[in-house]
């Protein structure tokens, strides 16, 4: 946690919701003062304050708070898929729409590993394509598996059915 | 067992597991015993003088000193402290031996007679109609015969503290003082200031003294009196008090100690300026005082005699681990490097960029750190030195630091480097590696392995020369990689929420929660006779055919294993509350193996509807 506080200011503390006090050091570099701290095991997901304590020469006392999220929960999303038959298998076309907290969304692609879909400009949308190998299925649909992860690496797995025309030798 | 033993092991079992197996659950394993525990006590929380001494209640474990402060007893949890953090101190009778102990897992009776243990964070302890009272979490407790009973509502707020006033139970929290009344906790509010609502410290004796953040207020003669700094406090924010002789002692954070007599406030020169706890010495008329990170300090009257923490690494957190010749290297979160040398702990800060360390390694002959800001340090005599771009690197930000097959290996983004002791090689190969960053290295025969935190492991394979991916549906549960090992032949994978997967040259294998590990996170490695994996959950034990599984009741100090480290007959094992040794000692496996078989890995395509939700992680 980085603070800019007033050039008159000689000390500064945070105090943490879970009751610890600590410190902020001035740094030299950026005249910001700064502290690192622990959430500690078991915090549940949420938002949560920080009291932070600015100390001026005179004496004097300023409080303000920062907010900061305990980010424990997986981003939601759901997705759909079009199959073109192509030689030897098929291309599938996928989409998911992901929250906002989404960074990444991957589509396991069964005999081909992990592919990540790319992000549409400015949206939540998450598209890409992939190609599947004949030999991978058996049956007239699959069902492929679907990672939407966040930046905390929380994630949610959901399995996106394809419904597959029939193939082209 | 024998170099040549080992080695033909290894070659056993790339020839055949099931044999391997049989062969290795004959052999003798060693198991570690923790009988040693190092922790920091510079952060002192809570003081309490009794007759058989003065009591330090630290982040790092309860430390027993007599009158003149020399150190004559350490407790913690291989004592059977319920956790190292204290939070409080009571004596157990007045002018008798013992404390009560609050900690951040419960309170325990140190020193004196058995008493019920409590369960819970204890953030506050005193004395109320002559029985003891435990604050945890909102709710007040108090010891009647029977044991622990609760002692009227829960309050609005965690207690931070309790006090005895007037025949009355008070309780100061983060959102203001309460008085036990009527079997209600009615507010009592002194000044309309959410800095004065936040109560850190209560005595009483004629008046009720309390300590705030926004200054000192004192009810006595039916009328509230208030100090800040404007009537001499050297800063607002009281940390704690205690009643002296014909004064009462004010612990501030960040302006010292000052003591308030006859009305006046007056600061007591030379004291450590965060002072963060405060007991009187009736008999020895001398004041004790902790502090945020300089252990305690003994007040006369005219000097202050600080009592720096005895022979300890400087912080608890541990991080990262790594041994070299006659030394180990530990890396802290927020103190830097220590070094342990023939039992002598000693601070090596100097020359890094960052006090928080998350890896170190010691190959080629030297030290290397690598701090949370990316940077990296080799160890040249008692300094550290940054290694760059122009020592060899592809690029200045770094993402791990370690020793496999005899040589250095660094991650950064996108590549990863060797050094075999006289020069640097970079590995960048795209896409494989392109835009990944890399968590751990392991060489296993001719083969490179490394780990990455987004996309999995990557292989060069020795025999083909080529690069090769495992991730999700190929082999791996995660794409984040946390920790890579090569034992007896096989790869060992450690995933942030996947568990640990096993490459055995053939197949994966998946082992996971709750069973034969107690966590899906992975934090880290170590192999040797037996592999050590170290979980959210516990640490791990694997001897070949078995997994046991070591936790508090076993001598660690908390579940959280965040490094690992093998010296000889020692396996150290760093958590956030402190550094456990474990003595090695031989043990005969029992038998019929009981290695718990998972399912394959990779995609289990299952019947379900459009978009079903399958599992979540957070």
């Amino acid at each position: 946690m980085r603070v800019t506080a007033p050039p008159d200011t000689v000390r500064v503390t945070a105090l943490f919701p879970w009751g610890e006090t600590k410190p902020l050091t001035l740094d030299p570099r950026d005249g910001r003062w700064t502290v690192r701290f622990i959430v500690p095991k078991g915090t549940v997901h949420g938002d949560y304050e920080v009291v932070i304590v600015l100390t001026r020469a005179d004496g004097t006392q300023q409080r303000f708070t920062v907010r900061y999220q305990a980010d424990l929960e997986a981003p939601q999303g759901l997705g759909r898929a079009l199959a073109a038959a192509v030689p030897g298998g098929w291309r599938i076309t996928l989409s998911v729409e992901a929250s906002e907290d989404a960074e990444r969304v991957d589509v396991l692609v069964p005999g081909g590993g992990l592919t990540g879909l790319g992000r549409q400009d400015g949206s939540a949308e998450f598209r890409g394509e992939v190609t599947l190998a004949a030999s991978a299925v058996r049956g007239s649909s699959v069902f492929l598996p679907v990672l939407i992860t966040d930046a905390a690496h929380n994630r949610l797995e959901i399995e996106v059915e394809v419904e597959l025309p029939p193939s082209r030798p | 067992m024998s170099r040549r033993r080992a080695g033909l092991l290894a070659a056993l079992i790339v020839a055949g597991g099931a044999a391997v197996l049989a062969h290795y659950a004959r052999a003798t394993t060693r198991a570690p015993v923790f009988d040693a525990l190092f922790t920091s006590t510079r952060k002192v929380t809570a003081v309490a003088v009794t007759a058989d001494g003065v009591w330090l209640g630290t982040e790092g474990g309860l430390v027993c000193c007599d009158a003149g402060g020399a150190e004559t007893a350490r407790v913690t949890t291989l004592g059977g402290l319920p956790a190292n953090r204290v939070g409080a101190l009571l004596p157990l009778e007045p002018h008798s031996a013992g404390v009560l102990v609050g900690t951040e897992r419960g309170a325990v009776a140190v020193g004196g007679a058995a008493q019920p243990p409590l369960v819970g964070r204890c953030t506050a302890l005193c004395r109320h109609e002559g029985d003891a009272c435990a604050a945890v979490g909102r709710q007040v407790m108090c010891l009647q015969e029977a044991g622990w009973e609760p002692l009227g509502p829960p309050l609005p707020a965690d207690a931070r503290c309790l006090a005895e006033f007037g025949g009355e139970l008070w309780a100061g929290t983060g959102r203001g003082l309460f008085l036990l009344t009527d079997d209600e906790w009615a507010p009592v509010v002194y000044r309309d200031d959410p800095l004065a609502a936040t109560v850190n410290a209560l005595a009483a004796s004629e008046a009720l003294y309390v300590g705030t953040v926004g200054g000192l207020f004192v009810w006595g003669d039916g009328d509230w009196r208030g100090y800040t700094t404007a009537d001499g406090l050297p800063d607002n924010h009281v940390t704690a008090l205690a009643i002296g002789e014909e004064a009462v002692y004010i612990a501030t954070y960040g302006g010292g100690v000052a003591r308030l007599r006859e009305g006046e406030v007056e600061p007591l020169a030379g004291s450590p300026a965060y002072a963060t706890a405060l007991a009187w010495d009736s008999r020895g008329s001398a004041l004790w005082v902790g502090t945020e990170d300089q252990g305690a300090f003994r007040w006369d009257g005219l000097a202050w005699q600080p009592q720096p923490p005895a022979n300890e690494p400087p912080g608890h957190n541990i991080t990262s681990l790594a041994t070299g010749p006659g030394e180990l290297l530990v890396g802290t979160f927020e103190h830097g490097v220590a070094t342990c040398r023939a039992g002598t702990w000693e601070s090596a800060g100097s020359g890094l960029s960052s006090t928080w360390i998350n890896h170190m390694a010691h190959g080629q002959g030297r030290a290397w750190a690598r701090t949370s800001a990316g940077d990296l340090f080799v160890r040249d005599g008692d300094a550290w030195h940054p290694v760059t771009k122009a020592s060899g690197l592809t690029k200045p930000w770094t993402s791990f630091v370690g020793s496999a097959g005899g040589n250095v290996w660094v991650g950064t983004w996108g590549a990863v480097s060797k050094f075999d002791g006289r020069r640097w090689q970079s590995y960048a190969p795209k896409p494989a590696l392109a835009d990944q960053v890399v968590t751990g290295v392991a060489v296993l025969g001719r083969d490179l392995w490394v780990g990455t935190a987004k996309s999995g492991l990557l292989r060069y394979n020795g025999h083909r020369g080529t690069w090769e991916t495992y991730t999700l549906g190929k082999g791996l549960t995660d794409t984040w990689v946390t920790s890579v090992a090569a034992w007896h032949g096989s790869l060992w994978v450690g995933t942030f929420s996947g568990g640990l997967c096993r490459f055995d040259g053939r197949g994966w294998e998946h082992l996971g929660a709750p069973a034969p590990l107690p966590s899906v996170r992975v934090n880290c490695l170590a192999a040797t006779d037996c592999l050590y994996v170290g979980t959210l959950e516990g640490l791990c034990r694997f001897d070949g055919t078995r997994w046991t599984t070591y936790g508090r009741a076993d001598g660690l100090p908390s579940e959280i294993v965040q490094a690992l480290c093998v010296d000889g007959d020692r396996l150290w094992v760093g958590t956030p509350e402190g550094l456990a040794c474990g003595r090695l000692v031989e043990v005969k496996p029992a038998s019929p193996p009981a290695v718990r078989q998972s399912p394959p890995p990779g995609p289990t395509v299952k019947p379900c509807v459009c978009g079903r939700v399958t599992r979540t992680c957070g």
